[in-house]
Order: C-alpha cells, then structure tokens, then sequence
C-alpha cells in the first residue's frame, strides 16, 4: 500500500481507494485516481504513496475521542495505542501530484464556539497493544502531579507532522501526554513510535500544546 | 562687454522686490554644481541598483529608493546653485524663493518617508496580523502627510495668506464646509471604526446598510474615507465609512464554527422520527457538518402544506460562506433530498383543499 513503486502499468490499491498507473508512451505515464489524472513525465525522481497527516480542507489539531475513559495513578506513565484518521499523499521526486483521504473525514469544534478550534475528528477505541487498523496513534502518558487524572481524549498538533509507515500501515509519531498541573502537555515528537519504520519526511520541531479542553 | 570683468552684468533689474545680478561666474558655479549633484546622484543610484540584486532587505535597497535618493541629490544642487547665483532671496507672490523650495523639499521627502515607512510596516508584518498593521501603517501614512502639509505651508508662509483668503472669502467657506460635510463625517466614522473593530481586512462580513440592499463578501480594504468589499461574485464594493458605521455588520467569520439552521418540510402522512433518524444519519456522514457540538434535529411546527423538520448543525464558517457553500450547504441539502426520497419520505408541495358552501353544478355546453 504505501511505499515506492515503478512507473508502470499497474494498479494500486490505497485503503479503499484505487490509483491505475498508465504507460502512454515510453516516456509518458498517466496517473488516474478517480476524476483526479496528471500526466508524469518519466525521469530519475522516485514514484511514492506516502501517508500524510489528516489535515483534511486545513486544519492544524486532531482531536481523537476515547471510547473508554482512563484513569491514570500519580506519579505513573501509560502507553496506549489508539486508531486515527489519515490521508496519503502520491509523490514524484518529492513533489506532491495528489493527496487523498483514506479514512473517514469529520471534523469538530474543539474548545468553546469563541476562542475554540476547528480539529480533524476521530472516534477510537483504547488498546494496549497495536490494534489492526489503517492508521495507528501511540500516545505515552505521564501523570507527574500527585492526583489521579482522568482522560477521555486527546488533542494532537499535526500540521506538516512528520508520519511514519510499514507496508500497509501509517504511524504518528509518538506522542506524549504529561500531567504535571490540570492542564496536560502534548507533545507531537516526531520520533517513530517504534522501530523499522519508514519516515515520510524529516521531522519539523512542532509547538507543544497545551490541552485546555 | 569686457570678458576679463567677472561681476559682468548679465541680467540686472527689478524683479520681485528686490533687485539682483547674475555674474559669470555665478553662473559657472551653479552650473558646476547642478553637474556634480548629476553626476552624484547618478552614482549613488547605480550603487544602490548594484547593490538591490544581491540585498535580502530589498524592501528598502531597491530602485525606488534610488530614485528617490537621485532626486534628493539633484533637487539639492539645484538649491545650491540658486543660491550660488543669489535668485534665493528672490520673492515670489510675497513668499521668498528659498522657503518655498524648502517647503516643497520638505514635503516630498516627508511623502517618501511616510511611503516607506508604510511599506515596511507591512512587509515586516507576518500575514495573521497584516490586516491590523495595514490600518495602523496607513493611519500613520495618513497623519505625517497631513503634518508634512500644514509645515511645509507655514514653512513657504502660506498660512496667513490662506486664512486671509478663506476669511475674506467667508461665503465660499461656507459653501466648503457643508461640501465637505460628508467627507468629515466619513473620516471620523473611519477613525472610529479603527478603534471599534466591526470588520478587519479579510474577514467575510454581511453589511444589513439602512438602504435596505445586503452586501456580503470579503473585507479587501478599510481606508480613511471608505471600505472596500469584495463580493462573492467577484463585484468590489466601495462603502463610505459613515454608511458603514450605521449598517447592522454580521462578521460571518469571526468564530470559528457557526450554527447553521435548515429547514425540511416533510408530508403529514409521512413517518416524522423516521425522517428525522434519516436526516440524522445523512449529518453523520457529512464531514462538514461538526461532530462536536452535536446537530440537533426536530419537529418545529406543522406547516400550511408540511411538517416542518428543523436541523440545527454546527458547521466551520470558512466553509459556510460564498462558493464553499457549494462543498458544505447545497450539497448538504441535496444528500438530504436523496436520502429522504429513498427512504420513501415525501417532501410536499404547497396544496390548497378547496370546500364549497354549496353543491357544484357543472353545464356542459354541446355545440
């Protein structure tokens, strides 16, 4: 699913989504997704399909709601793995042609209606272990206060992250959720959430956010 | 005339009020510094060209500027060299030659200054906050001229002639001041404005004006005497600031998300929590239509020919205005339509029962 591929007549199958490859000439390929078609001209550039971070019509956050609730000791960390939405980007020698979505696109207002933010939105349940999913967000969390902290979702910074991805599955990066007053810390780090896997693009330092709502 | 007499009198007389003489050499001299101010200025403008191809502070090393710098140069010389053959203290219309040059000097490189300085205002600025410092950059622009104005004319000794003038002439300040009624009245509405902050450059507004016509668009411009919009269909609108002032301003974006209200008239025989468990599941599937916080969906009233059925859904508002309406509400409306007509919901027309007093008779006529 995601990875690099020869330009030649082929189909590819991203999700739910289908990507033909066309040979018009010898030095001509068609790509087609849809209504969506760019005419490649072949060259030494490599031919990827990547994942992307759902920013969707341009948002900047991801908000992803737990189905269960958490309840976190003091003084303790917890390592979760939660599904979330993605898209895929197709790449000529690093150039975007094509970006679409592979998962399902909601969105919803995080915060109050008048200093709140419009957040790519996400259903998902709580794992302990990776479950079996398109795309996968591994969220660490730290509670250094002296309270237990409840915790019924997360707020993620996911504009221009970089992903990472193995075969048929995309990762976030892991990210790391710390108690240490009511107001948690997320923090995207754009390291891998494990090892072997494949980054998209080189890691750009993003802001960490404080978690309000 | 005798060549080896320098204080030759080439031209001598009254002129003005007073009288002068240009020499030769007087004139040799000016003529050698109006060169030198050429040449200098020449030099200083192609050091500055060279130097604006490989500058990043291109905002203030460019051709502008050294053209700008060349003029001031020349202009200078051209003062020197006045003075050199003594026409400065020559009076002009009552004012003397020398404060008149100043006063223009002085005005002009107040011009330029104001310019620039407006322009780095803005280029210094990053986009989110453009549309703030473009008013503040352009009040300030605004403010120096005005000042520069009033300092050359007391500088060239206008003033007191001006208000001589508008004194004497009392009927046509008259007339001047109810002319400019408006202009005063847009300016101050202008300055309120800027402190009151209705609208900002870009954001999407709808304008409720007393004249009873809606505009609604994108805020391009607010300047000193008028705002302009952009409508949705690509029209610019000009609105003086006093009109604005009194319009109801309906700033369609300044939230991030907005409550968006639908209604769908269904019929009376038609399953009304069906329908709205339908409409329902049709917002689910919508991305634009917000997870959080939750539509609402339900019966508001039973209509003249429909049961109406309200939906309250909270949308993004960039996405709830001009053509994005196309991606977000219309589609909306029609997925809607779809989705009722397939669950064999009946969206009605308006119907009329006609009932007659009396019985009906009906003459059928053969020919």
């Amino acid at each position: 699913m995601f990875g690099e591929y020869p330009l030649r007549t082929q189909f590819i199958r991203v999700g739910d989504v289908k990507i033909h490859i066309i040979e018009e000439t010898e030095d001509l390929v068609r790509y087609r997704r849809g209504d969506v078609g760019v005419l490649l001209k072949k060259a030494a550039g490599r031919f990827e399909i990547v994942p992307a971070p759902a920013e969707g019509y341009g948002v900047k956050l991801l908000l992803v709601d737990f189905e269960d609730r958490l309840l976190i000791p003091p003084r303790e960390t917890m390592d979760i793995y939660l599904t979330a939405p993605c898209e895929a980007e197709a790449r000529l020698g690093g150039t975007v042609i094509d970006r679409f979505q592979i998962s399902r696109e909601k969105y919803a207002l995080y915060g109050t209606p008048e200093v709140g933010a419009i957040a790519r939105y996400w259903r998902s349940g709580v794992h302990t272990t990776e479950p079996g999913a398109n795309c996968i967000l591994k969220v660490s969390i730290l509670n250094d206060s002296r309270d237990w902290r409840k915790m019924d979702h997360v707020v993620v910074y996911i504009r221009e992250s970089v992903m990472f991805y193995s075969g048929d599955r995309a990762y976030y990066p892991l990210v790391i959720v710390e108690f240490k007053s009511d107001v948690p810390e997320v923090n995207n780090t754009g390291n891998p959430p494990m090892e072997g896997l494949t980054p998209t693009r080189e890691p750009l330092p993003l802001p960490n956010f404080l978690m309000r709502w | 005339m005798n060549r080896g007499i320098l204080n030759a009198t080439l031209v001598s007389g009254e002129m003005g009020t007073g009288p002068f003489e240009i020499t030769l050499l007087s004139l040799i001299k000016a003529g050698l510094i109006i060169a030198l101010g050429i040449i200098a200025g020449r030099l200083v403008r192609r050091q500055i060209i060279r130097a604006s191809r490989s500058t990043k502070y291109v905002w203030i090393i460019n051709e502008e500027t050294a053209s700008a710098l060349h003029n001031l140069i020349v202009f200078i010389s051209i003062i020197y060299s006045l003075d050199a053959i003594g026409i400065l203290s020559y009076e002009l219309w009552g004012m003397s030659l020398s404060n008149l040059l100043t006063a223009v000097l002085i005005f002009y490189f107040s011009y330029l200054l104001a310019k620039k300085s407006k322009d780095y205002m803005m280029a210094k600025t990053p986009q989110s906050k453009l549309p703030e410092v473009q008013v503040k950059a352009k009040l300030f622009y605004y403010t120096l001229i005005t000042i520069a104005f009033f300092l050359a004319l007391n500088i060239a000794g206008i003033t007191g002639e001006l208000s001589t003038l508008l004194a004497a002439a009392g009927i046509t300040g008259i007339v001047l001041g109810f002319a400019s009624q408006t202009v005063v009245s847009n300016f101050v509405s202008g300055v309120f404005m800027y402190f009151d902050r209705p609208l900002r450059i870009g954001d999407a507004v709808r304008l409720l004006p007393t004249s009873g016509t809606t505009i609604e668009g994108i805020v391009e411009d607010i300047r000193i005497l008028s705002t302009r919009i952009r409508q949705w269909d690509g029209t610019l609108v000009r609105i003086p600031n006093e009109k604005l002032f009194n319009s109801e301003i309906i700033n369609l974006q300044r939230y991030p998300a907005r409550r968006t209200t639908l209604q769908i008239g269904i019929a009376y025989s038609a399953d009304a929590e069906k329908a709205i468990r339908v409409i329902e599941g049709v917002l689910d599937e919508e991305p634009y239509v917000l997870a959080k916080p939750e539509p609402r969906v339900f019966v508001e009233n039973m209509g003249n020919s429909a049961v109406n059925i309200t939906i309250w859904a909270w949308v993004p508002s960039s996405l709830w205005i001009g053509e994005n309406l196309l991606r977000s509400k219309y589609r909306l409306m029609k997925k809607i339509k779809e989705a009722l007509e397939r669950e064999g919901i009946e969206i009605p027309f308006p119907q009329r029962v006609n009932w007659f007093a009396n019985e009906l008779r009906v003459k059928i006529e053969e020919h």
